[in-house]
């Protein structure tokens, strides 16, 4: 019986899957049946998280379909101990083979977490126990789908989906402003009342200021007042790939029920919709179905809907059905007001001075701001402080400022100290010795020195062909200079900044 | 590039700074860089920001601090990956796909920035790996303004995360990195010789490595002492 079902299932996967998937994860399971329950075992936590999360859904319709005594269980575990011991010890170590090469036919290094060796020590059973918890069970039955799968779950009789809605995006910590105060009102409308004038809201602008944070916003708020309801958020990839699925494996009704039963479908960043015929093709009629059933629909995109490139007319019309908002890059105000409400979720305390400073350097975008705050907060948190300063926050950013900085090279440092100087590049490096020019030209080539990993002579050579025991020279020379002279230090110093050191 | 430890079959291929050693957190030498090394062992233990993009000048360790994650949490059996996006033959549709392992290390962003294929399945990567709570780090050899990145929406999602710039290593530091280097080689290095290397030799620590390579295997063919006399004939300087 458990041969017949699961060969019968390998047929069907066989024919479906490419050989390299097929062969790489599915022939790999080992089946066991008993009583009403099919068991697959797969030899290590990450093909069982592979196949969880990439094949269980559809092995689950199979073995559903296939059934011919109705209800099966169905269940994904790892292979325990005994089996190993049994069965697996001398197969284990060409399974294995084959899973690392697949993945190393890249070049890879990949670690899947079981061991290589035959015997199974007790840290080995250990990781066993502990990942068998993670075992999922799947209960499928031809006649009554009780399928619990990674995206869909049958709720008496209606499909429930998986929201994909990240907790964390909440009206409460999205700070408005002028910038984004538009879009900010018009989710609060939708969440009042869905369904009607706003369908869809088409939120649209440069990446990174908030719009999939008020798409979540509005899932979030909308299962808080009613947790029955049905609620997807997904990427536009996802769509993509979940229709590209479908046509694989036959079953785009199914895709068709999932999308269209939802009481609120928000997709972000529809620009990748543009120039994929077949994905606007199923959107549009998505789109429609949804809307006659006066069902939420909220998109966001990194432009205008006329601008998207390669996006069909009928659906730039359509996204414009409803309201579409713009999203600005935040002002200083908005900027500094985002950044004391991220601190206080991080525990910091967040003085203004070091506020309005890291403002008024990150200016583009929300995620950028917050890759600064997350740089101050991963210091303060190795240093154990909770009080953060000016001083603290410049050397915390040093990096994320320093990665938006050129690569430094010896021809910007003659640049700037030529400017500095008031001399042309080519007195930098000329042959003459006034010392209007050596005071100058040492500086240069010590900064070259010590800001880039050029060799001495590369060094000496980009400074009229001379010698590396001149740049040597040079080197001793502002040293001294340094330690006695206050004035040239700074000046050393001031250079150094310019040119980003 | 690679190298794995379990299952065998995979052959050990040399490190971008020419170590013979395995990369480690313990070989790394950290100068100015130690609060950096201590942010990736928090990466490792999943107490840090989830994404984290390491840079740094070529030679100045990004690979090696990759393959020491990499070989920590795989020495903790954790489902990891190592990836060089300069060495490794993947196709960018495959990068989706590692958004099944927990840990993914992936090297030499550089080589594909300014690509829009590979640009592109690197977003859908980094959205992936968010809404999964999986933990990406990021090594590139160029500064971020030096990469012809064009995706905005990638852009913004590098800076999303944690930057960490590693900073050269100081010319006394790099003297003593050559002599360790060379004393794990049973060579002695003097301290003037290490300098005289350092005067005439590109100065990343990688470059040095080329040179301690190339001294090595020279002493070793001529069973002779390292000397000044010896280096700047093996040298041609």
């Amino acid at each position: 019986m458990s041969d017949d079902l699961w060969n019968k299932c390998l047929a069907v996967l066989s024919a479906e899957l490419p050989a390299k998937e097929y062969n790489s994860w599915i022939i790999k399971l080992d089946s066991e049946f008993s009583g009403n329950s099919l068991r697959l075992k797969a030899s290590n936590r990450f093909v069982l998280d592979w196949v969880k999360r990439k094949y269980l859904e559809r092995i689950s319709e199979l073995v559903r379909d296939l059934a011919e005594d109705g209800f099966v269980e169905l269940e994904l575990c790892l292979l325990s101990a005994s089996d190993k011991q049994s069965s697996v010890k001398s197969t284990q170590s060409n399974k294995q083979q084959r899973l690392a090469q697949m993945l190393s036919k890249s070049g890879a290094k990949v670690s899947v977490q079981a061991k290589a060796g035959d015997s199974l020590s007790a840290q080995q059973s250990q990781v066993d126990e502990s990942v068998q918890a993670k075992t999922t069970k799947l209960a499928v039955s031809r006649s009554k789908p009780k399928a619990q799968r990674d995206r869909v779950k049958q709720v008496d009789g209606g499909v429930r989906h998986e929201s994909y809605i990240n907790p964390d995006y909440t009206f409460d910590n999205f700070v408005p402003g002028p910038s984004n105060e538009l879009a900010h009102s018009a989710a609060k409308q939708v969440i009042s009342n869905p369904g009607t004038d706003y369908n869809p809201l088409y939120i649209y602008g440069p990446t990174g200021l908030g719009k999939t944070h008020l798409m979540h916003a509005i899932g979030n708020h909308m299962l808080k007042s009613n947790p029955s309801a049905n609620i997807l958020y997904v990427h536009s990839e996802r769509f993509f790939q979940d229709m590209l699925k479908a046509i694989q494996s036959k079953s785009t009704n199914e895709f068709k029920r999932y999308y269209r039963s939802v009481d609120l479908l928000m997709i972000d960043d529809v620009q990748f919709f543009g120039g994929k015929k077949g994905t606007m093709d199923e959107f549009f009629h998505t789109f429609n179905a949804l809307l006659e059933g006066k069902q939420q629909i909220v998109l966001t995109s990194d432009r205008f809907a006329k601008d998207i490139e390669g996006l069909e007319d009928r659906l730039k019309s359509r996204f414009n059905w409803g309201l579409s908002v713009c999203i600005e890059p935040p002002e200083l105000e908005l900027r500094v007001a985002i950044l004391h409400k991220k601190a206080l979720l991080c525990n910091i305390k967040l003085d203004d001075e070091s506020a309005l400073f890291i403002a008024q350097r990150i200016r583009s975008n929300v995620r950028e701001l917050e890759g600064a705050l997350k740089a101050v907060v991963a210091k303060a948190n190795l240093k154990k402080r909770n009080q953060i300063n000016v001083a603290f926050v410049q050397d915390a950013l040093k990096d994320m400022l320093a990665s938006h900085d050129k690569q430094i090279s010896i021809d910007n440092i003659q640049r700037v100290v030529a400017e500095y100087y008031g001399l042309s590049i080519s007195d930098l490096v000329s042959k003459r010795r006034t010392s209007n020019l050596v005071k100058p030209r040492h500086i240069a080539m010590t900064l070259a020195k010590e800001l880039t990993n050029h060799s001495l002579p590369e060094i000496g050579r980009a400074f009229g062909g001379r010698d590396h025991s001149t740049v040597l020279h040079a080197n001793r020379k502002v040293d001294d200079l340094i330690r006695s002279n206050r004035e040239y230090a700074d000046s050393y110093k001031h250079l150094k900044r310019i040119i980003g050191g | 590039m690679g190298k794995i430890t379990s299952p065998p079959g995979w052959q050990q291929l040399p490190l971008d700074i020419g170590l013979a050693k395995q990369p480690s957190f313990d070989n790394y030498i950290a100068g100015r860089n130690r609060l950096h090394v201590l942010q990736l062992q928090a990466w490792c233990a999943g107490t840090s920001e989830p994404v984290i993009l390491l840079l740094g000048s070529r030679g100045e360790g990004v690979s090696h601090l990759l393959q020491s994650c990499y070989h920590v949490l795989e020495q903790g059996q954790q489902p990891v990956v190592y990836l060089s996006l300069a060495h490794d033959s993947l196709e960018p549709e495959q990068l989706v796909e590692l958004a099944v392992f927990d840990y993914l290390c992936l090297d030499d962003l550089q080589a594909v920035m300014g690509d829009p294929v590979w640009e592109r399945e690197l977003f859908h990567l980094f959205n992936l790996v968010r809404a999964q709570n999986s933990r990406l780090l990021l090594g590139g050899k160029e500064a971020l303004a030096d990469m012809p990145l064009n995706l905005p929406d990638l852009k913004s999602r590098l800076s999303w995360g944690l930057t960490l710039v590693l900073q050269p290593l100081s010319d006394q530091q790099k003297v003593s990195a050559l002599q360790t280097h060379a004393s794990e080689r049973g060579l002695e290095l003097s301290h003037d010789l290490a300098l005289y290397i350092l005067h005439r030799s590109g100065r990343s620590l990688g470059e040095l490595m080329v040179v301690l390579d190339q001294l090595d295997q020279a002493s070793m063919r001529t069973k002779r002492r390292l000397t000044l006399s010896f280096v700047r004939q093996e040298m041609g300087w």
